[in-house]
């Protein structure tokens, strides 16, 4: 048996769990603005219940292969399935959170707790 | 219907397409984003791998990052030019950015770290990377910096990228590390010590650095414990006082120790500062102590300590006091304490108290201080107020110093200074004493003192002080106390050791508890010079410290008596000299000179020079002018080898007087056994000489006739007899007594007698030289010493003068008085060798001229006695023959040897004695030659025979030489040419017809005086032959100068000439020589036919001898003459 995960295989999650995989390079305007985002949205509709990694693709190019990432910065939800991609600076949170099928019912919920 | 192959592939289908409408959905998405301006970069995959496509204006951000990055940014090309840089670079050396690109960076760093950066460069070209630390100039300064370099490749040209970091700061907090006044160590996570203040490092010897930390500080806690770094490092703080193990535990340190919180871990360690508090816990000590030890101190000290009140009442005193005096606290208590003082100190102690109780000024007072067995003791006491906070005085503390020891010790040096100073001082040895005396009672508190001095071999007590007076001046000793004095007195004489005495009795004791003495002895070494007593009421056994004192100063006055002494010595001995009443002077030498130092009063009145005169003058000079310098060569040489010298000289007085001077010196030694000086002693002994002139005068000379009397005669014939045997000379000693004389003393008197002897003597003295001697032993009898005397007969002819001296009649009172005397004759050597065998036979030869019918001499020797009377008989009777014309001539003929005709005659003389007959010229000649009648007897040879000649030419016969014979004698007479010229103008013989002999020997004699001799007759004009030559030693050379006519070969060679052929040779030799010289030969005393032959074959020119012609009578020879040629030619025939 192989012990050692792949870093493209999916994380091992509790059900639910969202994991997340954001492709940057270096400190460019909108990766900068993408991480800034992402992690805004995690923590305030997400809270514990999600895992967030950014790939510095200046540093690690041949991560680009595994997700096939063509243009940065893309955001890749690796679960809950099904994957899902997307590109930008991911300023429209709404949108954002519409792509990543956080429900009303979640952000309600996280509203009702705010 | 579908089968499940078709429901999966329906299945497969519709997801497949799902997933494409997905892909389809991302890939419009991504397109969409792009368009959109949402994406920064894109993924390119390519051969070579994928790579990130950055699209414009995505990068500003890097930008602004590095353009205002709080480090200096800068690329560079391979050749150093900077290509970029960010503001900060350029802020950090100071300059314009537009300045620093395109420099080169090498411009920029410190040139001796450029090597460095190039070995960076070249680090980073191999490895990718490097960092170093370099100094860059900023400005005008520099400032340290980190260098981190990358290799970069842009658009495929190499370069390099640096970071440039400014450690100023760092660099800053590290110097403030290294110089806190803390000890300030880092160390790594090991222990290992990287960093140490430099207070940290003065701890240590050596470098820290590197070395473990447990190693360096052996830190040691207040419990003994050792510090421990290892928890500090597990991130543990500690914080404890500790001291270094080496230090001794001299000093305290507050050790701080806490880990270092760096992230990474070669950052992890801990640091520890230690902070020196010793000044701070011994303050802290001291104070916590200070009180204790105080309280400690009063309790414990010997020393005195003391309290009072106000009022001064003592209050409290520490157990010293009572220790000391034995008093009870209650004994003490108030003004108790008064009563352990001395009684004298009690007064004026109580006075200063009281004083410093009403001023409050501080109290010090020496006093003695009653010890409990009794001994008083200088105590030094101090007081000081205690005040309160108004001001006002509590209490008194205060001190008692036991300074006895010490003030004991100043006194007796005291004592010792004034002693030495009284004595240096001192012009009268009593009054000198007495102060002394004086000032040790004062010193020591002794009520008086007597003094002893010891003198001679018996040790006796003579008492100096108190001198001897009345006893009411010395209130302070009386007799009882001297008698009793004085008996220890001898004891220490005796034992030369102090002696300490209670007296019994008391009654000169103010306190009533008796007299104590004390004898010491004074004096040098073991040598005891006078004793002192001294009386007190408390004269402790003296210590050790005392006796000293006293010995110094006996020592002092012993050494004082003994100067004082060896002053009167010297007085008396300077007045001695100048009391002496003979000369005496002193002199010091300096180089080659004695300059004269002293001279006595004597020497003055004997010289005659003042004192002024001489002094300073070199001692020989003075001498010089005082004697006569002959005299002085004993002296002169004795001051240059610097020894004892004597002379005795005439010398004159500065006024001209003469005297005799006895001088002697002396050389003095000094230290080192140098000479320094001369002493002298010089006496006018012309007063002893005279005497003594008179006196050996007399002891030698007969008073009458003042003729050397028997002692001198010894001493004479001594030096007589010393003298012959060392020049082998003759020397005869002549004893003279007078014939009759105890009849003319009989009869005339004595008076007359001692006029006999006095004219005698001096007659006999007028006879002689003065090398002899006349001496008159006594009585009648004289006595005549001749020395260095030619011959028996020299001295017969002193003998003959002396017996006609002594025949002269005598005139006394008007009548004539004939003496006569008889002599004998004792001759050195042959008749005796020493003095007395000399007299007696003397004196045996004058008896015999006694027996011979006195007015004669005799010699000692009889044969002697016999020539000489034939001798002295025959010369009178030659001088007889002279007066009476006994002499006559006769002539040898001499003939040529080849012609055989008479060419000459030799005149020999002949004396027909009356009574003898013929006399042979052997006989009488060297009697004419001693006697000088060979003068007469010569000349008369020479007038008969120039007259018999020129006789024999006037009657016709034929002209022969006339040879005649001068003798020595004759020669050495000063007008021999004179007599010989008067001689042929008398007889009117011509010069060429006379010949004159000489002998070789007298031709040897005297070269100079002979040749003018030889000269000058032969300026006359007449012949000279050589006489007997062959015998002498005559040298061609010398011969060849004479002026010389003829030879004659002496006789001897001729006589044997037949049978010797060496007398053959040598007659043929000097026929030869002769002929050389054109000198005719003649041969004498030719006998024979033999001896004819050979000398006519030898070459001789011409004969004389027997053979031919004995020498005739005139007569007989004229006829010869007459008839020479036939004869001649007959006997040459044969």
């Amino acid at each position: 048996m192989n012990t050692t995960r792949s870093p493209d295989a999916p994380p091992v999650t509790d059900s639910g769990q969202y994991v997340l995989r954001l492709y940057v390079v270096g400190n460019s305007g909108r990766s900068i603005h993408a991480i800034a985002n992402i992690k805004t949205i995690c923590e305030l509709y997400l809270k514990e219940h999600y895992q967030l990694e950014v790939i510095d693709l200046y540093l690690q190019p041949e991560r680009a292969r595994g997700d096939q990432i063509v243009a940065i910065p893309t955001l890749v939800k690796v679960l809950p399935l099904p994957s899902r991609r997307i590109i930008g600076d991911l300023a429209d949170t709404k949108q954002i959170c519409l792509s990543l099928d956080i429900s009303e019912q979640v952000r309600a919920d996280i509203d009702m707790h705010r | 219907m579908s089968t499940p192959t078709d429901t999966s592939q329906i299945t497969h289908l519709r997801n497949e397409c799902s997933a494409l409408r997905v892909r389809l959905t991302d890939a419009e998405e991504t397109l969409h984003a792009i368009q959109g301006g949402q994406v920064d970069a894109l993924m390119i995959t390519s051969d070579g791998g994928h790579h990130v496509l950055t699209l414009e204006g995505a990068d500003s951000a890097y930008r602004t990052l590095i353009e205002d990055m709080n480090e200096g940014i800068v690329t560079i090309g391979v050749d150093g030019l900077i290509l970029y840089s960010n503001r900060r670079f350029a802020a950090l050396l100071n300059m314009p950015l537009t300045q620093v690109v395109s420099s080169r960076i090498e411009d920029w760093i410190e040139p001796a770290d450029v090597p460095r950066f190039d070995a960076l460069k070249q680090r980073a070209a191999h490895n990718g990377n490097g960092r170093d630390e370099l100094m860059l100039w900023s400005g005008d300064a520099m400032i340290p910096v980190q260098l981190s370099i990358n290799a970069v490749r842009f658009d495929g040209r190499d370069a390099f990228s640096c970071m440039v970091t400014d450690l100023t700061e760092q660099k800053l907090a590290l110097l403030v590390l290294e110089q806190a006044s803390e000890a300030i160590i880092v160390c790594n996570d090991k222990g290992i010590i990287i960093r140490a203040s430099d207070a940290a490092a003065a701890l240590c010897p050596g470098d820290v650095l590197g070395r473990l930390f447990s190693v360096v500080f052996c830190l040691r806690q207040a419990d003994g414990m050792p510090l421990d770094i290892g928890g500090v490092l597990q991130g543990a703080r500690a914080e404890c006082e500790a001291t270094l193990a080496d230090d001794a535990g001299q000093r305290v340190f507050l050790v701080n120790a806490g880990p270092l919180s760096g992230r990474q871990p070669d950052m992890r360690g801990a640091i520890v500062t230690m902070t020196d508090i010793t000044a701070r816990k011994q303050a802290e000590n001291a104070l916590l102590q200070s009180v204790e030890r105080y309280r400690a101190l009063v309790l414990a000290t010997t020393q005195i300590i003391w309290s009072a009140d106000p009022t001064g009442r003592a209050t409290d005193a520490n157990a010293g006091w009572r220790a000391y005096t034995g008093q009870s606290q209650a004994q003490m208590d108030g003004f108790g304490w008064l009563t352990a003082l001395h009684p004298d100190d009690v007064a004026a102690t109580m006075h200063l108290w009281q004083h410093a109780l009403a001023t409050g000024v501080n109290y010090v007072v020496r006093y003695r201080l009653r010890r409990h067995d009794g001994a008083y003791r200088y105590h030094l006491l101090c007081g000081v107020p205690v005040r309160g906070q108004d001001g006002s005085i509590r209490e008194w503390v205060g001190t008692a110093t036991d300074v006895h020891d010490q003030q004991q010790a100043e006194l007796r040096m005291l004592l010792e200074h004034g002693v030495v100073r009284l004595l240096a001082e001192s012009t009268n040895l009593n009054d000198t004493l007495r102060d002394i005396v004086t000032l040790m009672c004062d010193t020591f508190h002794w009520r008086c003192g007597v003094l002893w001095s010891v003198t001679g071999a018996s040790q006796q007590l003579v008492q100096i002080w108190p001198a001897p007076m009345p006893a009411a001046a010395q209130p302070a000793v009386n007799d009882a106390d001297i008698a009793f004095a004085s008996v220890l007195a001898h004891d220490v004489v005796r034992t030369q050791a102090p002696v300490r005495m209670v007296s019994s009795d008391a009654n000169d004791s103010p306190s009533g508890d008796g007299n104590v003495v004390l004898a010491f002895p004074l004096g040098v070494d073991a040598d005891v010079l006078g004793v002192l007593c001294v009386f007190g009421r408390e004269i402790a056994e003296p210590d050790a410290a005392l006796l000293q004192t006293v010995a110094t100063i006996g020592r002092h006055i012993g050494v004082f008596f003994q100067k004082k002494h060896a002053e009167s010595v010297l007085l008396l001995r300077e007045r001695a000299l100048e009391a002496s009443s003979e000369a005496v002077f002193i002199a010091r030498c300096e180089g080659d000179a004695n300059l004269i130092d002293y001279v006595n009063p004597a020497f003055e009145k004997i010289s005659g020079y003042s004192e002024a005169q001489v002094l300073g003058q070199d001692l020989l000079h003075i001498e010089q002018q005082l004697c006569r310098d002959q005299d002085l060569m004993e002296i002169r040489s004795a001051l240059r080898d610097k020894r004892v010298g004597h002379a005795i000289t005439h010398s004159y007085r500065q006024d001209g007087t003469r005297f005799w001077s006895d001088l002697h010196i002396a050389p003095v030694h000094g230290e080192g056994n140098q000479i320094t000086h001369f002493v002298g002693i010089q006496n006018d002994i012309s007063q002893s000489m005279r005497y003594q002139t008179t006196l050996e005068y007399q002891a030698n000379h007969d008073a009458l006739t003042g003729l050397p009397n028997r002692n001198l005669l010894n001493d004479r014939l001594r030096r007589a007899i010393g003298s012959a045997k060392r020049n082998q000379n003759l020397m005869a000693i002549v004893f003279v007594d007078l014939d009759h004389f105890k009849l003319i003393n009989d009869t005339l008197g004595h008076d007359v007698g001692d006029v006999v002897l006095k004219a005698i003597a001096t007659r006999l003295t007028s006879c002689l030289r003065d090398a002899d001697t006349a001496a008159r032993p006594g009585g009648d009898e004289f006595l005549l010493i001749l020395v260095d005397q030619e011959s028996i007969e020299s001295i017969t002819v002193v003998i003959l003068r002396l017996l006609e001296m002594i025949a002269q009649p005598i005139q006394i009172n008007g009548r004539k008085l004939h003496v006569t005397c008889s002599i004998g004759i004792s001759i050195y050597l042959q008749d005796g060798e020493d003095a007395s065998t000399l007299l007696k036979n003397a004196d045996t030869a004058m008896y015999h001229a006694k027996e011979n019918g006195r007015n004669n001499f005799q010699f000692f020797d009889a044969g002697m006695n016999l020539r000489v009377h034939e001798r002295f008989t025959l010369e009178a009777s030659l001088r007889q023959a002279m007066a009476d014309n006994n002499l006559m001539l006769h002539y040898q003929p001499q003939f040529d040897i080849h012609t055989g005709e008479i060419v000459g005659v030799e005149a020999l003389l002949r004396w027909n004695h009356a009574e003898l007959g013929m006399v042979a010229p052997s006989r009488f000649i060297p009697i004419a030659e001693d006697s000088g009648l060979i003068i007469a007897i010569g000349e008369w040879v020479l007038r008969n025979a120039c007259a018999q000649n020129k006789a024999w030419q006037n009657a016709g016969l034929p002209a022969i030489t006339m040879a005649v014979n001068l003798s020595a004698r004759q020669f050495k007479h000063d007008n021999l040419a004179h007599m010989v010229t008067a001689v042929l103008a008398e007889t009117g013989l011509a010069a060429r017809y006379l010949e004159l002999e000489l002998t070789e020997s007298l031709a040897l004699e005297d070269s100079d005086m002979f040749m003018s001799t030889l000269t000058r007759l032969k300026a006359l004009g007449l012949q000279l032959t050589i006489d007997d030559f062959g015998t002498g030693y005559s040298s061609l050379s010398y011969l060849k100068n004479l002026p010389l006519d003829r030879l004659k070969i002496d006789i001897s060679f001729i006589h044997d000439i037949v049978r010797d052929s060496g007398d053959a040779a040598i007659a043929q030799t000097i026929v030869m020589l002769g002929h050389s010289l054109r000198l005719k030969v003649l041969a004498e005393g030719v006998e024979t036919t033999e001896q004819l032959a050979i000398l006519r074959a030898q070459g001789c020119d011409e004969i004389q001898g027997f053979y031919f012609s004995e020498a005739l009578p005139a007569g007989e020879m004229e006829d010869l003459l007459r008839t020479s040629v036939g004869r001649a030619n007959e006997l040459l025939r044969l």
